[in-house]
Order: structure tokens, then sequence, then C-alpha cells
């Protein structure tokens, strides 16, 4: 990742004698028009006219994966061209171009320093003539992603601004969609009921009885002869009297019931929002709303016009009044209505012979049938409404499919997340202008559903097509949201590497895109450089080739310092925090420790969000443990300018005749680059693998291609228990409970091998040391997630409930009934108010019960069937020779 | 005697000046920078600033001279100017010194206006 200089540039600047160095800025001061150039004298068509160029201070930042560079220049605005230009354009973020030109050069061979961006301070002054301006590398970047202020919407929910749409990059495990609705819901502000609907058919019931009744007392009365039942209580007939008194009690207890049911309605309508009625084709009965309205609270919320709400399964329609939260019912509906319910009636028989032809219904006295219940909410029951409420969600906005989606239930006072039937929602893709987006609409919010208790918010597992290597999310995300390029060399290079470490993740923030790079580069073990507009990818645990040897010969006397990595950079409990899905509610955490034996508890947390396996993270947090962990040696010096090839992050070889630094050469990287041109000198800071107070490089350090048969942390280190932490527990061992993370949603199955890294195998996954092979050699790719197989909740049909099995003992054999046929008077309940000669015995028709027959007596009375009034006895001839009965009159005709 | 004239090289105003004093000087802008490796290993590097050259011209002049010098100064001091020294050499360049310091430090008699100032003029510029 040297400077790209040509043949000539480099041959020029190994020139040690005589060299004159020549910078040249190069500045696009105005959108579309040619840049304008300036040196610090006279070359050909370029105006001398830099007075000051100051140092080009080009650094690694603290983490170590990325760079800045910065420039101040101050230019001769002596004619007032520039001055010109500042009046009429904002020249703040404009590219500038800084090159490094040597006398005697053609001028194409000037080759680039670094490109940057005009920064404030931007200062003109008067009386200098001069205008001076920072130059900074890259600042204030694009935000990648998306959220919906910055499109054009014509109404954006509150909750909507600023909440970005996730970009999901391999296969990511329960990503928590973005609802773009969200279903009414209120609380009622005060108690409403609604009538038991089935009382009034009681009634109805009970009246029907009654009226019953009242016809036996008249039939009764005109019976005996009476006009009125108050004469029949005169009568002074004790027989009749008793009669009556159980006619009436019959009366006075039905009309008690009644009594009773219509109370019942009464307190019933006291709470009602909506008038009652209804009726049973002979009877109706009405009730006038006590109020019209009631108010929810959150009812601004609520769709204006008219809507039906749902108050624990009863439904009111009507509507809000104007943007008020009082809604106003037109009708209303128990929440029973519909359920199979038996109409109150009551029972008995019909008879024939009824007037006009009918049946002649004889109640018994019982009125059979449901009742449905008082409906009654009380203030702060929910309200929702009760139309179906489509809800949509947002899946993703980088290309993919949806494979699952997921809510949560609630049970036992526990949440479980389970997948959501497919058949409640679909999947669509949706275009908004440049953005594509994956939506899950749900048929209706899941809370509203009486199965089990949904969660309205859905977790989607999505596949995106871009990623999971993470070099490929990188690419895309440069692709997308800068116009820079990238290297192909060197993303190809890291791209093979990464090839074992997938990563699935979504963001969900909306970052700066250099952040955004920095820190996934950063989980991933990599760096990236953004120099001449192209990115460049380096794999960190790799060993770098080197660019250049520095020698005695190339360093300025007396400049070369040895330095170490800074005390406060140390860290020495590194603490990972990850996500297997994303519907955790906490963070996984890799908590590791090293060097705290030596340095003491120095504590730092990092957020691997790209790794959704334990795994991955370990990985890398055991790389930048030994990183952060150490005290590494630094070489500074300054050169002269036969180095300007060299630039952060190139690797260099110190050769030195002395030990300056170790025993042998060292690889070292070039941490920070600061040209001075004042003083003709590059001033280099240079990170070595070698440990403070060794001599040899580290070998993990580099650990990428070490053995795979090395261990970390070395058995040096353990011996003089720099491994782990210092607590009382270090050395604690034994079992404990095991938990089943996977089922508890924090850890996700991989189709791959189980244990790519081989920590489970070295019984490490979660120990503290850390990796114990910090070398890439012998590692397998994991796979991805499994989606598997959705498992529903009704993906069992459940079978017959236990039908109530009734005890019916043996068969009773029923006794004799008892009476005496010649004196128990009976009456035709038909005709119970005939003459008084209508009560008599059976004796007047049956002569005696014997040889278990009911025998009948030849005087019995014979009514025809045609003609009532031709009634007489039946002549009976006996005839002796048949023993059989005979009509005597027949046999008299025959005769 | 020294000519002033600018703006170069569309000529517009002259002024003379008297010869400078004693001490004048002139020198050149190119620089040289050298570095000394470790073991000894020299490396130069040069700044040629074009062929300009630094002239210093201390003058002493009467009141009314000093006034049309500031006159001049005022009027083209952000121009290039054409300088002909007292050895007729000739210089196209730029006044360098800022701010322009006038001192008055002693009575002249018989010189126009009484007062002899002083000005120590720096300008770079190229031989022609």
């Amino acid at each position: 990742m040297a400077r790209n200089l040509s043949n000539d540039a480099l041959n020029k600047i190994t020139e040690r004698l005589g060299n004159e160095p020549v910078t040249i800025i190069e500045v696009d001061w105005i959108d579309g028009d040619a840049p304008l150039s300036y040196a610090d004298r006279t070359v050909g068509s370029i105006p001398g006219r830099i007075l000051e160029v100051g140092s080009l201070d080009n650094v690694i930042n603290v983490s170590g994966n990325a760079d800045s560079q910065q420039l101040a220049v101050t230019l001769d605005d002596s004619d007032g061209s520039i001055k010109t230009i500042l009046d009429s354009h904002d020249v703040h973020q404009r590219d500038v171009r800084v090159f490094q030109y040597f006398d005697g050069l053609d001028l194409s061979d000037k080759f680039l320093l670094f490109r940057g961006k005009i920064s404030s301070p931007v200062v003109w002054s008067e009386g200098d003539r001069t205008v001076s301006l920072d130059i900074i590398s890259q600042i204030e970047d694009a935000e990648i992603g998306f959220s919906p202020e910055e499109g054009q919407f014509d109404s954006i929910p509150e909750d909507l601004i600023g909440r970005p749409w996730p970009m999901c990059f391999g296969t990511c495990v329960h990503v928590e969609g973005v609802p773009l609705n969200e279903p009414a819901a209120g609380t009622l502000a005060s108690g409403v009921g609604i009538i038991d609907f089935l009382l009034p058919h009681r009634m109805f019931a009970i009246n029907r009885i009654l009226a019953y009744i009242n016809e036996q007392i008249g039939d009764w009365l005109d019976a005996n002869g009476f006009w009125s039942v108050s004469e029949a209580a005169a009568s002074g007939d004790e027989e009749l009297k008793k009669q009556l008194e159980g006619f009436m009690a019959n009366k006075d207890r039905f009309e008690q019931k009644k009594s009773e049911v219509l109370n019942v309605l009464t307190d019933q309508a006291r709470t009602i929002v909506a008038n009652f009625g209804t009726g049973d084709g002979w009877s109706t009965y009405s009730v006038t709303a006590q109020f019209t309205t009631f108010r929810v609270f959150g009812g601004e919320e609520f769709p204006r016009g008219t809507i039906t709400l749902d108050i624990n399964g009863a439904k009111f329609t009507g509507s809000f009044l104007g943007e008020t939260d009082e809604f106003s019912v037109q009708s209303s509906e128990h929440p029973r209505r519909g359920e199979p319910l038996v109409t109150p009636r009551a029972d008995g028989t019909n008879f024939p012979g009824g007037p006009f032809g009918f049946n002649r219904f004889v109640p018994n006295g019982n009125v059979t049938g449901d009742t449905a219940g008082y409906f009654f909410a009380d203030s702060g029951a929910q309200v929702r409404v009760a139309t179906v409420e489509p809800q949509r969600f947002v899946a993703s906005i980088t290309p993919g499919t949806v494979k699952r989606v997921k809510a949560f239930i609630q049970s036992a006072g526990r949440r479980f997340l389970i997948d959501v039937p497919e058949d409640f929602y679909t999947v669509t893709t949706e275009q908004y202008g440049s953005v594509t987006a994956t939506m899950v609409t749900l048929n209706d919010a899941l809370s509203k559903r009486t199965d089990l208790s949904w969660d309205d918010q859905v977790y989607i597992t999505f596949q995106g097509t871009v990623g999971p290597n993470t070099v490929d999310v990188m690419e895309y995300l440069i692709q997308q949201n800068t116009d820079f390029d990238t290297d192909a060399t060197s993303f190809n290079s890291v791209r093979a590497r990464l090839a074992n470490y997938p990563s699935h993740f979504a963001l969900t923030d909306r970052k700066q895109i250099l952040q955004a790079l920095e820190e996934i580069a950063f989980q991933a073990r990599c760096a990236t450089v953004l120099k001449d507009n192209t990115f460049h990818l380096r794999y960190l645990p790799a060993e770098p080739t080197p660019a250049d040897t520095i020698t005695e010969s190339d360093i300025e006397v007396g400049t070369f310092e040895l330095q170490h990595t800074t005390t406060e950079d140390l860290v020495t409990k590194l603490i990972a925090r990850w996500r297997a899905t994303g519907a955790q509610e906490e963070d996984n955490q890799v908590i590791l420790r090293h060097n705290v034996r030596k340095y003491g508890t120095k504590e730092r947390e990092f957020d691997f969000y790209i790794y959704n396996k334990l795994d991955m993270v370990l990985k890398s947090a055991t790389f930048w443990l030994i990183r952060y962990s150490n005290t590494w040696k630094k070489a500074r010096f300054s050169t002269p300018l036969h180095k300007l090839n060299l630039e952060t992050f190139d690797a260099v070889t110190l050769d030195f005749n002395s030990p300056y630094v170790a025993d042998s050469d060292v690889l070292a990287l070039v941490e920070k680059a600061d040209y001075n041109s004042d003083s003709r000198s590059i001033d280099f800071e240079c990170w070595t693998p070698v440990k403070a107070g060794q001599m040899e490089p580290y070998d993990f350090a580099y650990p990428a291609d070490v053995s795979q048969e090395l261990r970390f942390p070395t058995p040096v280190e353990e011996e003089e228990e720099f491994d782990g932490g210092t607590g009382i527990g270090r050395d604690a061992t034994g079992a404990l409970p095991i938990r089943y993370d996977l089922r508890r949603g924090v850890r996700v199955e991989y189709d791959g091998n189980p244990d790519p890294f081989g920590f489970e195998a070295a019984k490490r996954s979660t120990s503290d040391r850390g990796d114990p092979k910090p070398s890439d050699a012998g590692d397998q790719d994991p796979g991805k997630p499994v989606v598997g197989e959705a498992v529903t909740y009704d993906e069992r049909l459940p079978g017959i409930d236990t039908p109530t099995f009734e005890n019916t003992g043996f068969y009773q054999i029923a006794e004799p009934t008892l009476i005496d046929i010649a004196t128990t008077k009976i009456i035709d309940s038909r005709d119970p108010g005939g003459d008084s000669n209508s009560i008599t015995t059976f004796s007047t028709f049956f002569a005696e019960i014997s040889g278990s027959r009911l025998k009948m007596a030849t005087d019995a009375t014979v009514v025809d069937a045609d003609d009532r009034d031709v009634q007489g006895t039946f002549d009976f001839k006996y005839d002796a020779d048949t023993e059989q009965f005979g009509a005597g009159t027949a046999f008299l005709q025959d005769d | 005697m020294i000519e002033l004239a600018a703006p170069h090289p569309a000529i517009q105003t002259v002024t003379l000046l008297p010869n400078p004093q004693f001490g004048d000087g002139e020198s050149e802008t190119c620089e040289v920078a050298t570095k000394r490796a470790m073991d000894g290993t020299l490396y130069t590097y040069v700044k040629s600033k074009a062929g300009r050259r630094r002239l210093t011209l201390p003058l002493n002049l009467s009141r009314m001279k000093a006034l049309e010098l500031r006159a001049f100064i005022q009027s083209y001091f952000a121009s290039r100017v054409r300088l002909t020294d007292h050895l007729d050499q000739v210089w196209v360049g730029h006044f360098t010194c800022n701010p322009f310091e006038f001192s008055t430090p002693k009575r002249a008699g018989g010189w126009p206006g009484g007062e002899m100032q002083t000005i120590q003029l720096e300008f770079q510029g190229v031989k022609q």
C-alpha cells in the first residue's frame, strides 16, 4: 500500500544531494470548474503562491485500524483572485490534492501526498493578503442507511422520525421489524355495560306461563260458577278455596319471577351507552341508553369516522367526536352474541284441540334456556379497534428473503418467542424512490388475537444477499454510500482471509460511513485505509509484506527514539458485547483478561455487533486482547525525503546494525508519517511486534499464520500468571448447572462445523483466557445460522375434549303406583271447569286389577268418537263356549 | 540613484530615490538544507526560489521625498515593481518589508521640509 510513484519519481527521491522538492496543491474551488494549482515556487504555469505549508500529519488512530491526515496551508492572495472566489462560493469541503514534485522531473511525475477536503478555519487576511486553510483527509462523511425523515413523505409518525430501517447482511436472526403503523389502543375512561340480551326472552317466557295460569283461573272460575277470584275466595267451600289458593300461589310465584327479571334489566340498563330493544313476536322490550358517549384515554390516536371498538370482546360501533377522545356510540353488541346460546322459553306440551285448530300449549312451569350474562367493562379496560388493522413492518432495505417471522407470547409471567404462522402475514417488496424495502404485513395486529397473549412486535429472520463475508458487506456499504473506490487486490486478499469468519448482522443505526467501516473492520480484525479516494483493506493478524527497509543510513542522526505504547491505552480486561439474535433483551458478553497481574485491571468494552456466534467473537476479541494488553516497543525517527514513498499502515523492516529494538530485524508498522516540508524530513513512528522488556518479536503479534500448535497464553505467561485475572477464583473449578442457552434465545445454531475453531475441544469457549489458538490455521467454516422448519403453536391440532360421563347406576324397577280406583277422584285437565259431574273415579270405567291386568267393567260408559253426544253403555254378552265377550245387540240383530 | 517604476511592465509611475546608505545588501533567497544520517550519510535539499535575490536598501530621505515614496508604496506595494539600483542593475520584483516604517531621527536644516527621514526598503526580485 506504499505510495504509487513513477520510476522517475522513485529514482529522484533516492538522490541524496541537491534535490529540490516542490509542493503543489490543486484546489477544486468551484464545483464543475477546473482545479487551480499553486506551488511553493513557480513551476511552469503553476504560480508560486504557497507561502506556508505546515506539517502533513498522517497518523493511525488509537484503535489502530484507521488513519487520518491533516495539513495547514497559507496561499498568497495579493492579486485578490482567491478572495473573489470566496465572495461567491462556499469552499468548505471542496477537494484538495497535495502533490510532491521534484525539480527536474516531468510535471506528470509528481505524486500524490494526500487528498483531502478544505476544512475550517478558512481565513482571508486583509493585511497579509493571504488565505490560510486546513486540509483534512476525510471529515463529515455520509450517513449510511435510511430513516423516513430523509425522504419526502407527506406525513411521518413521530416515532418513525430518525428510526433507521434495518440493513441486513448474511442471515440475520430475529431482526426487530420496524413497525410503520401500530394498532390503535386506548384505555376506557368510564365503565360501560351491555344488557344480557337473553333476559327479555326469559321475561317473555314467564309472561307466557302467567298467561296460562290466568287462563286456568278463568276456566276454574267459570266451571265453579264464580265471577271473580274474590267471589270464589268468599264462597266458603273449603275444597274450592284450596283449589283457588293453589292457582293464586302459582300466579304470585311467576309474577315475582317476572319482577326479578325486570329489576335486573333495569339495573343493567344504568350503564349502557346504546339503546336496547328486542321482542318475541308478541311482546317487545326496549331501553333507552343512559349515556350516548364514553371517553377513551388515547382515543385521539384512533381512526376517525365510523368504527367499531372492541372492549373486552364487546363491540361498540360509533365514531370519535372531532379530534377528541370521546366516542359516540351508535350501537353495541354483547360479546356472547353469536354464541350457540339457547334462548329462554317456557317449557311445556302442545296438545291438539286449541281454538281455531291450533295446538294448545300447556306449560309445565319451567323456563329453559341460557343467560348471556351482563357485560360490563370498568374504566381502565383496554379499547381496541374491532376491525382488522394490517400491520406493516420493515424487514430490511438490503436485498434478501424473509425466512421466518416470530413474535413473543406471554405465558406464566414469561415471554416466549414463537413462529407467527405464515398465513398471518405476507411479504412484499416496496419501492420508496431509491429505497427498496422488504416488508412484512400482518393481516391484523397480533395483540388482538385471543388464542395466545401475543405482542405486536415481530422479529424477522432475514437472509440477505449481501454477505456473510465481512468484506462483501464493507464493499457494499462503500459502493452504496460513497463515491470512493475499493482496492480490489487488498479486498480480495482479505475476503479470502475472512471466509471462515462470516458475519450475520443487521445495521440498525445510521452511522457515518467511515465510522461504520472502522467498526466493522475492527470487529473483523481488519483496518480500512482511505488513500486517494480508494479504500484499502488490511488483515491485521497477518504479517504484512514490507514496503521498504529502514537502516541507519535512512535515519537522521539524533532522531531515533525507542518508545512504548502508552500505559493509558492498555486494556487488560476486554469485554466484548455481542448478540446472537435481535430479540435479546440483554447483550451476551465475552470477558477476557490478560496481564492483569502485570498492569492491574484496565477495563474496556467493545461492541462486536457483526457476529452472532460466540466463536467469532472470541476469535476477534482474543486478537485485540493480545494487541491491547501488552506494551509494545515503538520506534520513532526522522528520515530525509527519500522515504516519501512510505505512509501509514505500510510495513517496514527495521534493519539496524545495533539491537535498538530487537536482536534481529523487525517488521514494523508505520503508525505515523508526518511530512515536514520546511525541514525536508519525515517523522515516523512505527509499532513493532516486540513486547517491552523483550528482544524478540512476540509470536502472537501477527497470529494468523503461526503454527496452530502454539497456545495462548504462552507457557511462560501462564507460569507468571499473566493469563486471566488475579481474583480469588482464577483457579476455581467444578460443575455449574446446565443452562440451555439455545432455548433461551442467546445462542444461534449454525449448520456447519459445530466447533470450527476448536474452542469446545479445548474447553475454552467461555474462559477469560481467550482463544487458545489465535492462529487462523486449522479454522473451519462454521456455516450459517440454521433457520429450520417453522413450528407454530397450532402445529398439532387438539383432539376432542373428554365428555362428561354420567353415573347412571343400575336400571331401577319402577314401583307400582298405588291408587284406589274406587275412591281416587280424577278430573280432565283439558276441561277442569266443566260441570260438577266431571269429577269421577276410575271405578266408573274399570272394575279391578287382577291377574296383572286392568279389567274394564261392563257398565262403563262409551262415547261415540264422532258425536260426543251419543253416549251409553255397551251391550256385552259373554260366550261361555269361547270365553269371550261379544256385542249382545249385534247378537240380537243377527238372531 | 535608485529608480522605482510600477506597475511593471505597464509603468505608470516612476520615482527617484537617492543612493542607499552604507550597509546596503544583496543576498540569495534560496536555501540549502542538509541532513546527516546515523551512519554519516549526507542528504541535501535546496530551495531555489527561481533566482530571486533580496535587496536591502537603507535610505535617508527628505520629508518631501519620504512622502513621495510613501505614496508610491501605498499605490504599488501589491504590484510588481521595477527597481534600478545605484549600480544600474535592473530588478523586477516586490517589496517584502511589511510594515513600511518611516522614522524621523533628526532635523535637517536646508532639506525640503526641514526633517530627515529614514526607511529600510526590502525588495525581492529577479535581476533582468
